[in-house]
């Protein structure tokens, strides 16, 4: 499912306390799309994050494959 | 304008922007471990403060609270009506994306500054006491709550801290 980027689903991001979370203002990546930045993998918690949670989301690192559509 | 009203504009620009540099310089510093070097800059940066100031105030920028906020309020309309609506496509179209995001998180608390610059002009001092929080990473601001993350960077709340004057 689509997540759109609203303020208040962005409030609930969890993508500012990921270990793999690139340096850089961008974050939501669900709703933002993909960073431009490789991605180190050191663990993902998109499953800990009620977005994911709300919006029937099933995919990992959305901060590489891109926002949910 | 004649050339030395321009002059201070131009001093009171350099001055600011030296003073931002240095306080940056001085981090950078402490974080090598050079604390002698970090006060230096840190010492320098206070003195193009007082400098700054000094020219804003024979240019004749600092006025009263009702005129300073009018002030204000035009600055932070300009930037998000049309100084950073055009950066952020000059980046996009050059591909530069921590510039296109450094300019979209500075555009989002401009609304924000411009709406409680607003409230202090209507108000003044009726201004009920609110509490603010800025975060550490992009710079938005909020009034008497801060989110669990920052909506325009997702800092968590622990980098949104109390804004202490
Ligand atoms: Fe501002
Ligand atoms: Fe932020």
């Amino acid at each position: 499912m689509m997540v759109p980027d609203t303020f208040e689903d962005a409030a609930r991001c969890v993508c500012g306390r990921c270990p793999s979370k690139p340096e850089e203002m961008k974050g939501f990546y669900c709703a933002r799309g993909e960073s431009t930045k490789d991605i180190m993998k050191r663990g993902c918690i998109c499953g800990e994050c009620d977005v994911q949670i709300d919006y029937d989301l099933m995919t990992e690192y959305y901060c590489e494959v891109g926002a949910a559509v | 304008m004649s050339d030395t009203m321009k002059n201070l504009a131009d001093a009171f620009a350099g001055e600011s922007q030296a003073n931002r540099s240095y306080l940056a310089f001085a981090k950078a510093a402490e974080d090598e471990g050079l604390a002698e070097v970090a006060k230096r800059f840190r010492v320098a940066a206070a003195s193009e403060t007082v400098h700054a100031l000094n020219h804003l105030k024979v240019m004749g920028g600092i006025k009263d609270t009702a005129a300073n906020l009018v002030a204000a309020m035009g600055g932070e309309n300009h930037e998000h009506t049309s100084m950073y609506p055009g950066f952020i496509e000059q980046a996009k179209a050059e591909g530069n994306e921590d510039a296109k995001f450094s300019f979209w998180a500075a555009n989002e608390a401009e609304k924000v500054h411009e709406k409680m610059f607003a409230l202090a002009a209507d108000k003044m001092a009726d201004l009920p006491e609110s509490t603010f929080y800025v975060c550490e990473v992009c710079g938005m601001t909020y009034e008497n709550d801060a989110p669990d993350a920052c909506v325009v960077c997702s800092a968590p709340k622990s980098q949104i801290p109390e804004f202490v004057a």
